[in-house]
């Protein structure tokens, strides 16, 4: 598979959602559902979640290993809320893409990225003079 | 989900540490696809391009950075306690990587906040 041509979009935001009315949280849900049902039809979407709001971050290890436990998120927490991957031609298609999430609207960013073959290793690899790949192509689903 | 972050935790590596680090990597990550822990997971390039407020595009800001997500692995466990455990043994941990864990969502947030009023209206 070519990473190459894979754009992950990362949703980042608060929880806008509960400053709407029912009415207008029916019609984000409707705007979303067209504009993920017509990305699902092109064929473009390989994988995508909504992500719970809660979290654990791991830092150190062996005896230094520290967990920090956050959730359920505050509402004014900004915090990454779900992502998609895409197949796309080129980072402007993807770009072009993101632009149209009815979630935009509403505050959340949204982080458009690359899939690399590169492990991030082998940026470091290459500062030291290491020739070759670090780690082997990477499966992806 | 398994959420690297972190640009800037292997700058100081040598070209043994380096090694070490990416064999124990591919260990871990082949470790968990082969026994179906892991359904995914893929680095990150280091440009993009952040989507905000307005539509308006602007540069990533990738410099190195203690949040920058590098990649990420979908992980397919019991609970969060099981991905905490598999998340520990991330080979980038003794070099300041940040792991974040978080489960992926029964269903959309918004489906659930109208979920829950229409419970609250009709009891």
């Amino acid at each position: 598979m070519n990473s190459k041509n894979q754009y992950l979009l990362l949703f980042t935001g608060k929880e806008w959602w509960h400053q709407l009315s029912a009415e207008q949280i029916q019609e984000v849900i409707d705007q979303s559902k067209e504009w993920y049902g017509k990305l699902v039809a092109t064929g473009k979407v390989k994988a995508s979640q909504a992500l719970a709001r809660e979290s654990a971050t791991i830092t150190g290890s062996g005896k230094n290993t520290r967990v920090f436990s956050d959730g359920p998120f505050a509402e004014s927490k900004e915090a990454l809320g779900g992502f998609l991957l895409l197949e796309a031609a080129s980072l402007d298609e993807a770009i072009a893409i993101a632009k149209q999430s009815p979630s935009l609207l509403h505050g959340t960013t949204i982080d458009v990225r690359p899939l690399s073959d590169d492990c991030p290793l082998d940026f470091r690899a290459r500062q030291l003079g290491i020739k070759g790949r670090m780690v082997e192509q990477l499966a992806t689903a | 989900m398994l959420i690297f972050r972190g640009t800037d935790w292997y700058k100081g590596l040598s070209a043994e540490e380096m090694q070490q680090v990416g064999d124990k990597w591919m260990a871990w990550f082949k470790g968990l696809m082969d026994s179906g822990k892991a359904v995914a997971g893929n680095p990150l390039e280091r440009e993009g391009k952040i989507v905000g407020k307005n539509r308006v595009v602007s540069d990533g800001p990738f410099a190195e950075s203690k949040e920058t997500i590098g990649g990420y692995f979908l992980l397919k466990v019991n609970s969060m306690d099981e991905a905490l455990v598999i998340a520990k043994d991330c080979p980038g941990l003794p070099y300041g990587i940040r792991v974040e864990v978080r489960p992926v969502a029964g269903e959309c947030p918004l489906v659930e906040k109208l979920r829950n009023e229409a419970e609250l209206a009709s009891a």
